[in-house]
């Protein structure tokens, strides 16, 4: 007796869909599970014998053959219980074959027959809808995300006796809706917001513009001059999220199995602080089974690096390719995989070792070569990536207590979004959304200068040494500066506003 | 070629004798071939030797080593000038310590007037920019200026002197066939072509740190003043003004704002009684003495060219002619959009009236 049961697979962060197909003959009993699956594929035959015993059914004592097809492709992780169970219950008959057509099933035994979590619902359902299933059953735990998709039945089930009799008709098994606002304010409110800190003013005008632009921005200070503080508000002032960006963001944070219990859609921008001892791998991706990096979990949000000098020098190498290009890349012998990754990168440093370099109260305790060889780890192939630098002072007592009161995230936010809507406009035809992606003949078409402009340019890299590389950079971000004010040209203004944003180009230190 | 050369070199290379009974056996003896030739009792009968010295002397009478030093110093290209020597600096000879032997590389001259600027090694914007202004206007009333090449306001005051082509000496405190720190190896070059880059170690010497203190006898001895720009509470400057008061030299301090630790030395050396300098003119007042200087020419402090100026250009001027601020503070105090304050402060910049530190601080340019 021959039954087939429809569930996913994982690809990345996109789900395939896979065949169990179970035979059952005579013969010596026994229970054998191929397709390349892995150990918990393999420890599936233990949960889903106790798992049918323990329900009340009869597991079959005979010789049963489970094939997860497509076989060439490896299978990871426990979502395989469920359909593999249902596939045995199918060929001894006690669930009718028919009703499991136009279904796909995904869930995690436990030896009581109840129903567990597992990773990548999300994708996952994406897959069956597109594939054209009608229903998919999940765990109760994750209905929530799995029914962000419309376009298919979502039914939570909470074990294995209730799911069999929903397949015989005996009860009907709700289904999983959806209705909530999931952009409510309510999430937001939650947020770190720019109105709380104090002073350092400059420092949020250059965050607004990282944020308008798309730009990566490091800054350098003293400790305890707020740095971490500002980069943990950066995700408010950054653009509201689309319903596609949204879904993107929960794909990746579902294969990675970070969701939140009974969470549907990740609503904010995700904000990520690795500390500096982070590997490379768990920076951008990968492992024996590979998962999302923090640069992908990162994705579409902040990806913030403290401390920028201490990490290893590997590290920061593999970064580069994945900052440009948007996405990671990791290749296996029968699969490579993609992690997007279009982030922006905050990069915080101390000035030096004991990081009261440029402090006015503190003495520094570095030796001359050892500020030179800290703020050279900052200098090289990351600081291309680097359009914005700037300084974070350490605040004076008088700051902290001043009455002033600060603009609130939702109001930068407003002119951010004005700055990236001109920036979609512009670059409709373009292929990318925002200044900080153009490329250098794009620079020369969307960045033009007048006469006074360029002057200006040229006098400042004459008179204040700014490097060849800087070029461009305070372009595309005099570019942002001129969309932020609504202006079609640069003027002189803003061009004089992008070159104090290059203060590591120059020889300052 | 001085004939007594190998000597010369010989006892200042000898160990374990101190300078200042070197000069002393020199007075005695009129020259080192003596002291060479000298016996035990001929060496006792001076009084001034303790038995470990005479010991020292009659131990090292080989002279390998000076050949090869002096083998070597004709290979690289560098002169000796021995105490007795008519280049020897005039005030340099008159020290209690003053070093046998100099090795030298560019012009010295017996009769140069100089005046020391030295200074802290992790200087401020504020130390480099006086080191480098005062040292260009001295330079600019031919008055020599000695420093000791090190990183920071010694740098900056050999730079100074040597943006009007003026001359300047540096002393170093390694052999000259070294350049240490490394960075100023263009700075080096440019010195021994306007001045002279000089140093009592022989050739091959490692830039050890006790050799800096006993090199700072000599920065302050060949020269009639020391000018401090900038000492933290124990920089080694602040052993150069000692022994400029030691040697009876007069002493010179930039001062300095009262919180920054940059200026805690320079400071209190002006409690105690050094000469408080804010302009060229206050140093060529002290040096008439030594020659006529007319004061009337030389550029004083101020005088910004603020003509052509916006009003809110002005404004930030007026500001920072207080103190150094820092953007918000400035933004703070003037009802300025950020964006337009970005474009004002770097256009003073680039006119060159204010300067960006590291720090994200503005000051006025001096």
């Amino acid at each position: 007796m021959l039954s087939v049961v429809n569930t996913c697979g994982l690809l990345g962060i996109n789900g395939y869909m896979v065949s169990v197909e179970t035979d059952i003959s005579k013969g010596i009993p026994a229970f054998d599970i191929v397709g390349l699956g892995d150990a918990a594929v393999k420890e599936a035959k233990e949960r889903v014998r106790a798992a049918i015993r323990n329900s009340d059914f009869e597991f079959p004592s005979r010789r049963i053959t489970v094939n997860l097809a497509p076989a060439d492709m490896k299978k990871e992780g426990t979502s395989y219980d469920l359909p593999i169970a249902a596939g045995i219950l199918a060929a001894t008959g006690v669930i009718s074959r028919d009703a499991l057509s136009g279904c796909v099933l995904l869930g995690e035994l436990s030896l009581d027959g109840t129903l567990r979590p597992v990773n990548g619902v999300l994708p996952k359902t994406i897959t069956a809808r597109e594939k054209g299933f009608e229903a998919i059953i999940t765990p109760c735990e994750n209905a929530g995300e799995a029914s962000v998709v419309k376009g298919i039945k979502v039914i939570p089930a909470s074990n294995l006796s209730e799911l069999v009799k929903h397949f015989n008709g005996e009860i009907n098994l709700p289904y999983a809706e959806n209705d909530a606002d999931l952009f409510s304010d309510e999430e937001s409110k939650n947020q770190p917001d720019f109105a709380d800190v104090k002073g350092q003013e400059h420092v949020k005008r250059a965050l607004e513009v990282a944020a308008a632009g798309g730009h990566n921005l490091s800054m350098i200070g003293s400790p305890g001059s707020g740095k971490t503080m500002l980069a943990r508000r950066m995700p408010s002032i950054l653009p509201d999220l689309t319903f596609e960006e949204a879904l993107e963001i929960t794909k990746i944070y579902s294969v990675a199995g970070l969701l939140p219990p009974d969470s549907s859609l990740i609503t904010k921008r995700p904000f990520r602080a690795p500390h500096h001892t982070i590997s490379s791998i768990s920076l951008i991706g990968g492992g024996r089974i590979p998962k999302p990096g923090e640069v992908s979990l990162a994705h579409l949000g902040v990806l913030f690096l403290d401390e920028l000098p201490e990490f290893g020098k590997n590290t920061l190498e593999v970064l580069r390719q994945p900052l440009e290009d948007g996405f990671v890349n990791i290749s296996r012998i029968n699969a490579s995989i993609t992690y997007p990754c279009s982030t922006t990168l905050i990069a915080a440093a101390n000035p030096c070792k004991c990081g009261y370099y440029l402090d006015d109260t503190r003495e520094c305790t570095c030796t001359q070569n050892e500020v030179r060889t800290y703020l050279g780890r900052l200098s090289g192939p990351l600081l291309d990536r680097m359009d914005i630098q700037v300084e974070v002072p350490s605040l004076r007592y008088s700051e902290l207590n001043s009455d002033t009161v600060s603009e609130s995230s939702a109001d930068i936010r407003k002119r951010v979004n004005k700055a990236r809507s001109i920036q979609r406009k512009r670059f409709s035809q373009e292929g990318i959304y925002c200044n900080s992606q153009m490329t250098s003949l794009m620079v020369r078409k969307y960045c033009r200068l007048g006469k006074e402009e360029a002057d200006l340019l040229r006098k400042a890299f004459s008179r204040l040494g700014l490097t060849a590389r800087s070029h461009d950079k305070i372009l595309k971000v005099a570019r942002t500066i001129a969309d932020l004010e609504g202006a079609e040209n640069i003027n002189a203004v803003h061009i004089s506003e992008a070159i104090q944003y290059r203060i590591l180009d120059r020889n300052l230190f | 070629m001085n004939p007594d050369l190998k000597e010369w070199i010989w006892l200042a290379n000898l160990k374990g004798i101190i300078t200042r009974k070197k000069v002393e056996l020199l007075r005695i003896f009129n020259s080192p071939a003596e002291i060479y030739r000298a016996d035990a009792v001929e060496l006792a009968k001076t009084g001034i030797l303790s038995r470990d010295n005479i010991n020292a002397i009659l131990s090292a009478r080989h002279r390998e080593a000076a050949d090869r030093a002096i083998e070597e110093i004709h290979r690289k290209d560098i002169d000796v000038v021995t105490l007795n020597s008519s280049t020897y600096p005039e005030l340099l000879k008159n020290i209690c310590d003053p070093p046998i032997c100099l090795y030298v590389k560019g012009k010295l001259a017996a009769d140069v007037l100089a005046v020391a600027v030295v200074g802290s090694r992790r200087a401020s914007g504020y130390g480099l920019s006086l080191a480098r202004k005062i040292s260009g206007e001295l330079a600019q009333n031919s008055i020599c200026v000695v420093s000791g090449m090190a990183r920071g306001i010694d740098t900056a005051a050999h730079q100074g002197a040597l943006s009007v082509n003026g001359r300047t000496i540096a002393v170093l405190g390694c052999g000259l066939d070294m350049v240490y720190p490394p960075e100023n190896k263009k700075l080096m070059e440019s010195i021994i072509e306007n001045g002279a880059v000089i140093s009592e170690y022989p050739p091959g010497a490692e830039p050890a740190p006790h050799h800096f203190p006993v090199r700072n006898r000599i920065v302050s001895g060949m020269s009639v003043g020391v000018l401090v720009v900038e000492a933290g509470e124990r920089s080694g400057s602040l052993i150069t003004a000692r022994l400029a008061l030691e040697q009876g030299r007069d002493v010179y301090a930039l001062p300095g704002n009262v919180v920054s630790v940059n200026s805690k030395g320079t400071n209190k050396l002006i409690q105690d009684g050094a000469k408080l300098v804010t302009s060229v003119q206050d140093i060529l007042e002290e040096l008439h003495w030594y020659k006529h200087f007319d004061t009337e020419n030389t550029p004083g402090p101020g005088g910004f060219g603020i003509h052509g100026l916006n009003d809110e250009e002005r404004e930030v001027i007026g500001l920072l002619s207080y103190e150094s601020l820092q953007i918000d503070e400035i933004q703070k105090k003037l009802p300025v959009e950020m964006p337009l304050l970005h474009s004002i402060l770097l256009s003073l910049e680039m006119k060159g009236l204010i300067k960006r530190e590291p720090g994200g601080k503005y000051r006025l340019e001096v």
